[in-house]
């Protein structure tokens, strides 16, 4: 291989990796405003809300994601309304962080004390606020650093994807090697391409984490 | 005393079940304008869920509460409107962590009374004065000591101009030597004729402050009157029992 077919090789790779930063801020996204709807839901809506809500939520992280792919892209062409691979992957993908990020955001809003939404309702707050203006800060020094690191999960599954024909970077490998015939060194390049994509975000989340824990310090007596 | 003959809280026949377990039985308790309940009794008893009951916090499982002519219960706007007339003062302080002393207790009377902020900072500095603080409004909870804190609460509370203040055992996780502060700010609020119920293991407290002093046992009240009565004449065996082990355990405590 000569440097000019090299050179339109990693181009291939940097637009594959463009799609694959693009679905992975989408479905996070999306996944987000889907799980803190399920974790509010849950929280204000009590035992009757998580009786509907929590199979859903269960079955989703009890299957593999490559499935949940496979069931939305193709099910929604057997449902009449075919989805394009890029929106098929968001969806799946925003179904799934949604399930996730969901039990991380419930998990944090009730590891805040009891007595935290007593004494809100004591001064006659509404149950709503309480949760969004009393709960949700306390919870969010935990929340922060797990949806983080939930985030770089989900970079590394977007992968997947490319079951379904999205050219993202694990595509785009498939692709130039199929041309090439050199597995070796385009997945070696493509796994460094993703680790330096999450590495920098690992990084961010352990400086964040220790950020949070010392401004938490800083409130308790020292 | 400053109490007039209609009642503020009127609890009739509260009955509360937590599953088969029924921690209240039947309490009927009528508390009047001005007057200061003390409710002791040994733990189990349900003098903490009565409270409790008394602003909604615990739903009751029958038998109704009245606040100034308005039923504990029903839609989420009346209890809005019962629990910001009636102020709770926790056992754990529960201040919000993640707000200054002032913003505690700013945060009612503007999300709740509708008032400016300015108008609820000056409410809220001058709480805070009231209660020895003002040098502490922008510190945040974790900085203040046990004793700040729950004045920090009852400041808090009187926030919401309540026409009645529950005080669940107050000064209970307290270190002994914060008692006092807290005790102080809670006599000056009853020499201001504040209608208050209690939840103390504070006898001397109890004694000097209380107008009726309630005894309660598995969730029935077993005897009421006048603090000098219960404490020194009491009339069943259960409270009898019960001050005995309460005065042995403290005068051992004196003792250390």
């Amino acid at each position: 291989m000569n440097w000019a077919e090299m050179g339109l090789e990693i181009a291939y790779l940097l637009r594959g990796t463009q799609v694959t930063i693009e679905l992975s801020l989408l479905a996070f996204a999306g996944g987000g405003v889907l799980g803190f709807t399920i974790a509010l839901l849950r929280v204000l809506g009590g035992s009757d809300v998580t009786l509907v809500v929590k199979p859903l939520v269960d079955v989703v992280r009890g299957s593999p994601l490559l499935v949940q792919l496979l069931a939305v892209y193709l099910g929604s062409s057997v449902l009449g309304f075919s989805l394009n691979p890029l929106t098929a992957a968001f969806v799946g993908l925003s179904i799934n962080a949604g399930a996730y990020l969901s039990e991380i955001i419930r998990g944090a809003l009730t590891s805040v004390p009891k007595g935290q939404t007593e004494a809100g309702l004591a001064v006659g707050l509404s149950r709503m606020y309480v949760v969004w203006g009393i709960i949700l800060p306390q919870a969010f020094p935990v929340i922060v650093p797990a949806a983080m690191g939930f985030f770089i999960s989900l970079v590394k599954d977007t992968s997947l994807a490319y079951v379904l024909g999205l050219l993202e970077l694990t595509r785009a490998a498939k692709d130039i090697v199929d041309r090439t015939l050199d597995p070796f060194h385009t997945y070696v390049i493509v796994m460094l391409i993703y680790f330096a994509l999450c590495y920098p975000l690992s990084v961010l989340v352990r400086v964040v984490d220790r950020q949070l824990q010392h401004k938490g310090l800083a409130r308790e007596r020292l | 005393m400053a109490t007039s003959s209609e009642p503020i809280v009127s609890a009739e026949r509260v009955t509360k079940d937590f599953g088969s377990l029924r921690v209240l039985d039947s309490v009927t308790l009528r508390v009047l304008r001005g007057e200061r309940v003390v409710i002791i009794g040994p733990s189990g008893s349900g003098k903490s869920t009565f409270l409790r009951c008394i602003n909604g916090l615990e739903p009751v499982t029958s038998g109704r509460v009245v606040v100034d002519g308005l039923e504990v219960g029903g839609t989420g706007v009346q209890l809005s409107r019962v629990r910001s007339a009636v102020g709770m003062v926790f056992q754990l302080f529960n201040l919000f962590p993640h707000k200054t002393a002032l913003q505690n207790i700013m945060l009612g009377p503007v999300k709740v009374l509708g008032l400016s902020r300015d108008e609820a900072k000056r409410r809220a500095l001058r709480l805070l004065e009231r209660v020895g603080l003002s040098d502490k409004a922008d510190e945040y909870p974790g900085r203040l000591s046990g004793g700040q804190q729950q004045r920090v609460a009852i400041a808090r509370a009187l926030a919401m101009s309540p026409k009645v203040m529950l005080f669940d055992e107050p000064t209970s996780a307290l270190d002994p030597e914060l008692v006092g502060e807290v005790l102080e700010v809670m006599r000056q609020l009853a020499s201001e004729g504040m209608t208050m119920i209690v939840v103390s293991h504070e006898m001397a407290f109890a004694a000097d402050i209380a107008d009726r002093v309630i005894v309660m046992d598995k969730g029935v009240i077993v005897e009421e009157g006048p603090p000098q009565t219960i404490f020194t004449n009491p009339q069943t065996a259960r409270t009898r029992v019960f001050l005995t082990r309460l005065l042995g355990r403290s005068g051992k405590h004196e003792a250390e």
